[in-house]
C-alpha cells in the first residue's frame, strides 16, 4: 500500500511523463508536415540575420517562460532528468540513418532540427534551473553543449566551404562553393611555392605551400591553415597526385566560419567539464534531489 | 624494438594477467600477489609500446594494431586499477581475457610493420585524442564485464563501480571527441562533419549519458540500465572499428588508407 506521499509523487511523474510526451510528439508532427510539404529546408533561408533572431527568440523566449512560468509543470518537466533522456535518445536515434545512409542526409531534414531544437531547449532549461550539487560541472557541461550545438545548428548557415585551384605562380581572387557557383572572396590569394615529401612507399609525408595575399605570405600544411580573419581560414586541400612533389597547382579551401569562436567557446566549457567528470567521479543524488 | 618480439612481450605479459587472475580467484585473501602479478604483465606490455615508439620515430597509434596494442594495455591498467579500489576477484581474469583477444589477432595479423604517418595525423592532438580514447575504451569495457555480471549474478549490487567507471570513461570519451572536434578544424575546417565515425561517437556518448541521467533521476529499473551501459560498449566497438564493415564507410576521413 502506497502512502498518500508516495501516490502524489507517482501521480506527479505520470503527469510529468505525458507532458514531455505531448511536447515532443507535438514538435516532431509539426516538422514531420513540414518535411513531407517542403522537403529538406534551404539552410540559405536561415543566414545571418535570422539565425542569430531565431537564436535570440529562443533563449530568450525560454529564459522568460523560466522566469515568468517556473513553477509550471510544462516547464519544470522540460528541465527535467527525463526529459534529458527523451532528448538523448530521440538524438541518438536520428543520428542511425546519418551513420548507415549518408547520402539521404537525414541531420539537414526538418525532423533532425526539431531534435536539435528540443535538445537545446531542455540544455538551457537544465542550466537555468539546476540547484543540485557539483553546480559549477553541471552547468559547464550543459551550458557548454548548448553554445557548442547551437553555434553549430545555426552557424551551419553562415558557413561556406570555397575552393580554388591556384596554379604555381598564379593568382585567383574567385573560389567556388559545392554547386559551382564562384564567389569573389574579396582579395588576391597567389601560389608561391609548393613542395611536397613522401616515404619510401609513395605515401605522402608532408606537403606545404607558400601562398601570399597582399602582400602577406605564409606557409600552409596540413593541420596548419591560414587564420585569415575571425571569421575565416585558408587550408591547403590538395595537389596534383599523379604528379607528386611537381605539381604544378595546389588546391585552397576557404573556409568561412563566422560562429568557430562561439563553438570553440562551448568546447572548451565542455572540456573544463569533462576534467571535473573525471576528477570528480560519479554525482551522487540525495532522494529528495532524484524525485525533483 | 620491433613487431617481431611482440608475441614473446605479449605472452609473457598476458602468462602474467593470468597468474593474477588465477590468483585473485583461488586466493582471494592475496589481493597483494595478484596485484603485482597484475602490474608486472602491464609493465612487459608497456615496456614493448615504448620500445616500438622508439624504434618507429612515431607514436604507435596510427594503424588499427597500434591502436589494439594501446587497448590491451589500457584494458589491464582499468582492471588492476578497479581491482586495487573494490577487490572484485573474477575482474583480474575477465580483463586478461579482453586484453588477451586484441593481443592475439596482433600475433596473428602481422601486417603492421608501416612506418608512416599520414599528414593528417601529424599533430599536436594525435597523441592525446588516441591514448585518453583508448582508456576510455579500457575503463568502459571494465563496465561492460560489471553490467554483465549485474545481469547474470542478480541481486548484487554493482552500482556503485559502474557509476564510476561510466562517470570516468564518458569523462574520458568526451576529452576525445572534443580534442578531435577542435583537431578536425585545424585540418578539415570544421568542428564535426558528420563523418561516420563521428557519428557513432556520438551515439556511444549519447548511451552512457542515458545511463548517467536515468540514475540521476532513477527513472529506470536496474536491468535497464545494465542494458544501457552494454548497448553503449556495443556502439563503442562500431565507433572504434565496426563502422569500417559499413557500405557507408567509404567515404571516411578516418580511413587514412593504411594497414588495418
Amino acid at each position: 500500500m502506497l502512502s498518500r506521499k508516495e501516490l502524489f509523487l507517482h501521480w506527479e511523474i505520470a503527469d510529468m511523463n505525458r507532458t514531455i510526451a505531448y511536447t515532443v510528439a507535438a514538435t516532431l508532427a509539426v516538422a514531420v508536415v513540414l518535411q513531407a510539404l517542403f522537403g529538406n529546408p534551404d539552410t540559405g533561408m536561415f543566414a545571418f540575420p535570422v539565425n542569430a533572431a531565431v537564436l535570440l527568440v529562443v533563449v530568450g523566449g525560454l529564459f522568460v517562460l523560466n522566469r515568468e512560468a517556473g513553477g509550471s509543470r510544462f516547464v519544470a518537466a522540460l528541465a527535467s532528468g527525463r526529459a534529458a533522456v527523451t532528448v538523448i535518445v530521440l538524438t541518438a536515434l536520428c543520428c542511425l540513418p546519418v551513420a548507415l545512409w549518408p547520402a539521404i542526409e537525414f541531420q539537414r531534414s526538418w525532423i533532425f532540427d526539431a531534435v536539435m531544437l528540443l535538445t537545446l531547449a531542455v540544455l538551457l532549461l537544465a542550466t537555468l534551473r539546476y540547484r543540485g550539487t557539483m553546480r559549477l560541472r553541471f552547468r559547464l557541461n550543459h551550458a557548454g553543449l548548448f553554445i557548442f550545438v547551437a553555434a553549430l545548428f545555426f552557424g551551419s548557415a553562415d558557413m561556406q566551404r570555397l575552393r580554388a585551384a591556384v596554379d604555381l605562380g598564379e593568382s585567383t581572387d574567385v573560389a567556388y562553393d559545392e554547386q559551382g557557383s564562384p564567389h569573389s572572396l574579396g582579395y588576391t590569394v597567389t601560389l608561391e611555392s609548393f613542395e611536397a615529401d613522401f616515404y619510401d612507399n609513395n605515401q605522402p609525408e608532408e606537403f606545404r605551400a607558400v601562398v601570399s595575399v597582399d602582400g602577406r605570405s605564409r606557409m600552409l600544411r596540413v593541420n596548419h591553415p591560414w587564420r585569415k580573419s575571425w571569421r575565416q581560414d585558408i587550408y591547403l586541400a590538395g595537389y596534383d597526385t599523379a604528379a607528386g612533389s611537381e605539381s604544378r597547382y595546389c588546391v585552397l579551401e576557404i573556409v568561412v566560419q563566422p560562429w568557430k569562436y562561439a563553438a570553440l567557446a562551448g568546447v572548451l566549457m565542455l572540456l573544463a567539464g569533462s576534467v571535473a567528470m573525471i576528477w570528480g567521479g560519479r554525482q551522487r543524488v540525495n532522494k529528495k534531489e532524484a524525485d525533483k | 624494438m620491433s613487431w617481431e618480439l611482440f608475441p614473446y612481450f605479449a605472452v609473457v605479459s598476458m602468462l602474467l594477467s593470468l597468474a593474477a587472475g588465477v590468483t585473485s580467484m583461488a586466493a582471494p585473501k592475496r589481493a597483494a600477489t595478484s596485484l603485482l602479478l597484475s602490474w608486472a604483465g602491464i609493465v612487459v606490455l608497456g615496456a614493448f609500446v615504448a620500445g616500438l615508439w622508439i624504434s618507429l620515430g612515431r607514436p604507435p597509434m596510427r594503424t588499427m594494431g597500434e591502436t589494439r596494442l594501446w587497448y590491451s594495455l589500457f584494458v589491464m591498467v582499468a582492471g588492476a586499477l578497479v581491482y586495487r579500489r573494490w577487490r572484485y576477484r573474477w575482474l583480474l581474469l575477465f580483463t586478461t581475457v579482453l586484453s588477451s583477444v586484441f593481443c592475439v589477432i596482433n600475433i596473428l595479423k602481422p601486417e603492421i610493420h608501416d612506418h608512416t604517418l599520414v599528414p593528417a595525423l601529424q599533430s599536436v592532438f594525435f597523441i592525446p585524442h588516441v591514448t585518453v580514447y583508448m582508456f576510455a575504451y579500457g575503463i568502459l569495457a571494465c563496465s561492460f564485464l560489471l553490467a554483465v555480471a549485474g545481469l547474470v549474478m542478480r541481486g548484487r549490487d554493482l552500482f556503485e563501480s559502474i557509476d564510476n567507471m561510466v562517470y570516468i570513461g564518458t569523462g574520458l570519451l568526451f576529452v576525445g571527441l572534443l580534442t578531435g572536434s577542435i583537431w578536425a578544424k585545424q585540418a578539415w575546417g570544421d568542428f564535426w562533419d558528420w563523418d561516420p565515425k563521428e557519428t557513432w561517437a556520438a551515439m556511444t556518448a549519447a548511451a552512457y549519458l542515458v545511463y548517467i541521467h536515468l540514475r540521476r533521476t532513477r527513472a529506470s529499473r536496474s536491468r535497464w540500465l545494465l542494458v544501457a551501459v552494454i548497448v553503449g560498449f556495443l556502439l563503442l566497438q562500431m565507433c572504434w572499428y565496426g563502422y569500417r564493415y559499413l557500405p557507408s564507410s567509404a567515404e571516411s576521413m578516418h580511413i587514412y588508407n593504411v594497414t588495418q
